[in-house]
């Protein structure tokens, strides 16, 4: 992608441990909150950070995470799971409030954003500090609508250099420190591939087909024939087989896409604030993997940068990278 | 002025899940070396006993229900045979920036609103509030049932900058009473210290982090409570009681805690009856199933902020304390149109 937003160096929270993040990440997937709400979460630390006199200017273009842990907050039958919800206080008639559901979980995750800055040529000292800023301000904002726990680990930049072999050792020591763990990464090219597949069998199969047969697991059986060797009698069995996957591919929703014009913020009511135009849209869903971070080769296959066209109202955060 | 028809609030005062862990009294200072609490499941051959239908009438089928046996499995969560004292252990976040909405769509309200709060801290301040919140502490309210019942109760509140404690105090929580915020002798100077350090937080800058450790002799063996999850569509037969834990640690819900750390209002028309309850815009109490502010009263939130924002009619010094309170608690306090 030539519009992908470069990156000099990557600033790292290591193992930020988050609690009562919203795990109901779009009408139709829950689960590890949606790549948005962290894209959402660096512009909105970047905004934070540009009202403030110290800290110098960090540009923030993309971002990664790593899961380490995830622990949602549900019952599980073996089959089905149940959200824990929460009984909300009493209304002011004194009677039960009734209940939303919300999904919530607990997690363990480290952020790596992709960032362009002049502290990354200052001593390491320098940038020290302004990590340790950084996190002050990351520390008091919330991720996915979960609260963060006092941090164990410093924040870290890393400056990447300009030698494409430099870069790639730089991020192989980063890449260390994210294990174990899995990190996100965007497979769009697996939905196309199943889209196209499916298009063989049933020509009026479409890629909603294509994601939801990806979601799940399919038995497909397969007739067998088998010859006696004694009598040469055939007999017919059928043979029930998986169909194979490589790796830990999970449906996720990936942006939104405009349901109407963008209206001037003055002709909608109850909007966020009063100066954003508004748009109605929703949710557009792709294929994502879990890979281990030591799978990845270059930073930039970690780190998710968004994207925007006007013409079509798509709102998306893309990352394009293949394992290894 | 009109209020803003959407207007939100992030939490200021904002707790971690407690976790539970199990040691003895004199063994206090290792406490990071104590074990974990575990839920475990149990199955218990009950007894019918709860109020039948007054529908049924016939005197043999009633006979049959409540001489059935009534199976249930439950999660249960206790002390070791060899441990006396329950550990909680959570840490709590203080941030600045109270009043400062994190959404809100009236640019002029907004700013209104920010004058208001500028003007309370300057006049006022957050010192009462603070000093609530740290007798909440101290009081350790936030242990729920585990403190009723226990022998001895201490508290350690830890003041943490970049990882290390900087500050410590240790507060005998028995001595305190639960329905008033006075402070024993003895206590006051740490209540005094802890509370100029929660008013720094509310001051905005760095988040302030305070680390809680609370110390209940409650008995070896003796069953601890941690919160219980509210699971809807249970199915018959599923177990009837689910505990929280975080990664196989007993714990109690933030939010229980959180809860417990703003009963602080005792401002309500109701005091003398009810005591101190958590900070609420209704004033409500799950517990008693009441709402201790009516709005017809004029004494809750929406209707006190409204007059004070809107129309510029301050309430009195407890009524500013309530408004502001109820900041700090957060919510979503939008106005729908109507």
């Amino acid at each position: 992608m030539s519009d992908a937003p470069q990156f000099d160096g990557l600033l790292t929270f290591p193992r930020i441990k988050v609690q009562n993040v919203n795990c109901i990440s779009s009408p139709l997937t829950w689960g590890f909150p949606s790549m948005t709400a962290f894209m959402g979460l660096m512009w909105a630390l970047e905004r934070r950070l540009a009202g403030r006199e110290e800290g110098g200017e960090v540009l923030f273009n993309r971002v990664g995470v790593v899961c380490h842990a995830f622990q949602p907050h549900v019952s599980d039958d073996g089959f089905s799971h149940t959200f824990h919800l929460t009984r909300n206080p009493v209304g002011k008639d004194g009677k039960t409030a009734p209940i939303i559901e919300e999904g919530r979980a607990n997690m363990e995750i480290s952020l790596v954003f992709g960032v362009q800055s002049d502290v990354l040529g200052d001593a390491v000292g320098e940038q020290q500090m302004l990590a340790r800023q950084i996190g002050d301000v990351l520390f008091s904002m919330r991720i996915a609508g979960g609260s963060i726990l006092p941090m164990a680990h410093k924040p870290f930049f890393t400056s990447l250099g300009d030698e494409w072999e430099e870069r790639l050792s730089k991020f192989r020591s980063v890449r260390r420190r994210l294990l174990p763990g899995f990190t996100l990464i965007g497979r769009d090219d697996l939905l196309k591939e199943r889209h196209d597949d499916l298009l063989q069998e049933d020509p009026t199969a479409t890629p909603l087909d294509a994601w939801l047969d990806m979601s799940r697991i399919n038995w497909r059986c397969s007739r067998i024939e088998e010859v006696n060797e004694d009598t040469g009698e055939v007999t017919e069995r059928g043979e029930w087989k998986r169909d194979a996957r490589e790796g830990w591919i999970v449906p996720i929703p990936v942006g939104y896409t405009a349901l109407s014009p963008r209206y001037d913020n003055s002709e909608v009511d109850n909007t966020r604030d009063d100066s954003t135009s508004f748009q109605f849209v929703e949710s557009i869903y792709s294929l994502g993997q879990w890979v281990g971070p030591h799978h990845l080769s270059e930073p930039a296959d970690m780190l998710w940068h968004a994207s925007y066209d006007e013409e079509n109202g798509v709102y998306r955060c893309i990352n394009k990278s293949k394992p290894m | 002025m009109k209020t803003a028809s959407v207007l939100a609030f992030e939490r200021k005062l904002d707790p971690s899940d407690a976790l539970f862990y199990a040691g003895s009294w004199d063994r206090k200072d290792d406490a990071n070396t104590w074990a974990p609490i575990a839920i475990r499941e149990k199955y218990v051959r009950g007894t019918i006993s709860n109020r039948l239908s007054k529908k049924e009438s016939d005197p043999a089928k009633l006979d049959a229900q409540i001489e059935k046996p009534n199976l249930q499995s439950v999660d249960v969560a206790t002390m070791p045979v060899d441990s006396d004292t329950l550990l909680v252990n959570f840490t709590l976040k203080i941030l600045g920036g109270v009043g400062t909405p994190s959404a809100c769509n009236n640019s002029e309200y907004q700013a209104r609103l920010c004058e208001v709060v500028q003007g309370y801290t300057e006049g006022t301040g957050f010192g009462e509030l603070a000093r609530r919140y740290a007798v909440c502490l101290a009081n350790a309210r936030f242990l729920w049932r585990n403190r009723l019942g226990s022998e001895a109760v201490q508290v350690r509140i830890s003041h943490v900058e970049d990882g290390e404690a900087k500050t410590s105090w240790e507060f005998d929580s028995l001595t305190f009473s639960l329905r008033d915020f006075e402070v024993p002798q003895g206590a006051a100077g740490g209540i005094e210290e802890l509370s100029a350090v929660i008013k720094d937080g509310f001051s905005g800058g760095k988040p302030v982090i305070l680390n809680v450790q609370a110390f209940a002799r409650v008995g070896a063996g003796q069953e601890v409570f941690p919160s219980q999850e509210l699971s809807l569509e249970r199915g018959k037969g599923d177990k009837s009681k689910t505990l929280y834990h975080v990664e196989g640690v007993a714990g109690m819900h933030s939010q229980k805690i959180g809860n417990a750390l703003r009963t602080i209002d005792d401002w309500h028309p109701l005091a003398e009856e009810v005591g101190p309850i958590a900070v609420e815009p209704y004033g409500s109490v799950t517990t008693i199933g009441r709402a201790c502010r009516q709005p017809k009263m004029g004494v809750d939130f929406y209707s006190l902020l409204d007059k004070w924002v809107c129309k510029d009619k301050a309430p009195d010094t407890e009524g500013q304390h309530f408004v502001m309170a109820t900041l700090i608690r957060g919510g979503v306090f939008g106005e729908k149109d109507s």
